[in-house]
């Protein structure tokens, strides 16, 4: 996978996670969006964690938290 | 004789457990528990000086309650004691240990919860009055098992991500811990722990793509 200026850039990071978390304002998002528009490798990289931020939610609900504890594959694994 | 040299043999054998005590400080947490999971409980003992606190502080962000925390910590480490074999070294102790004492925590939110829901009656009186719908008509059984199909992969793909990936995504996306808590448990600074989220979610959907198109994506 490509470095991209996230890798580099803690602000533009914390950015990206509170796009992602849907943190930022109105005016936040779009200056965001805006920055992304011009920088196709961090547009495609947003795009991509984003995606599968959706993804992870849907799983997250589909999965009993009281099971993990007993040590499934995904809490043995995670680390 | 004999009697001295039983005082001998007594104070070799304090000697020897001092020595092993302060040799079992040094040591990993996976390695104390792996020294634990071969029967030796003095190894689980540390593990508990290590984290009785640590736990507590975490827990208190939580429950907000010094008692509730007490009773989490307890069966935190119960449920440690108990589990001992089911813990594999492929994952961080800590991490593990965290997870089950979140798990409580939440269990013990959801069991509040429910002692002060009230419960929704139909009155018999009224003939309006009807038993609500519960059933979600909106996802078809061709949908679901899409949904299924897609969740599967996911998982699938998470098993191929990096040990570092997969353990602060399944903390933030799975278990739905603060970046604040996930910087505590993996011992990480919060830009860290950020940055390896977004690249590990990044990654995860470039599996996804080369599970649905295989070669199309550069790695």
């Amino acid at each position: 996978m490509d470095i991209t200026k996230f890798d580099r850039d803690e602000i533009l990071t914390s950015f990206l996670t509170d796009y992602i978390d849907g943190k930022l304002n109105a005016g936040e998002s779009r200056a965001f969006e805006e920055y992304l528009f011009n920088n196709p490798k961090e547009h495609e990289f947003a795009r991509k964690a984003l995606k599968t931020k959706e993804m992870l939610n849907r799983l997250a609900d589909s999965i009993d938290l009281s099971a993990l504890q007993n040590n499934s594959q995904l809490t043995t694994d995670m680390s | 004789m004999e009697a001295e040299l039983s005082i001998v043999k007594f104070w070799d054998h304090v000697f020897m457990e001092a020595i092993s005590k302060a040799k079992l400080q040094q040591l990993s947490d996976e390695d104390l528990m792996e020294h634990f999971q071969s029967g030796y409980e003095e190894a689980f003992n540390l593990l508990v000086k290590r984290y009785e606190d640590r736990l507590h502080n975490f827990l208190y962000r939580y429950t907000h309650n010094h008692k509730d925390c007490e009773d989490l910590v307890q069966e935190t480490f119960f449920r440690v004691f108990r589990s001992r074999h089911s813990y594999e070294r492929i994952a961080k102790f800590s991490t593990w240990m965290y997870t089950i004492a979140i798990n409580l925590a939440k269990s013990l939110y959801k069991k509040k919860k429910r002692m002060t829901t009230v419960t929704i009656h139909k009155d018999p009186d009224d003939s309006e009055d009807q038993p609500m719908k519960l059933e979600d008509t909106s996802i078809l059984p061709d949908d679901m098992l899409h949904e299924k199909m897609c969740m599967d992969e996911l998982e699938k793909a998470l098993m191929e991500l990096s040990k570092d990936f997969r353990e602060v995504i399944v903390l933030r996306d799975i278990q739905q811990l603060t970046y604040e808590e996930i910087a505590d448990i993996a011992d990480l600074p919060m830009g860290t722990v950020k940055s390896r989220i977004n690249r590990g979610r990044a990654q995860l959907q470039e599996l996804l793509e080369e599970h649905v198109f295989p070669g199309t994506i550069s790695a």
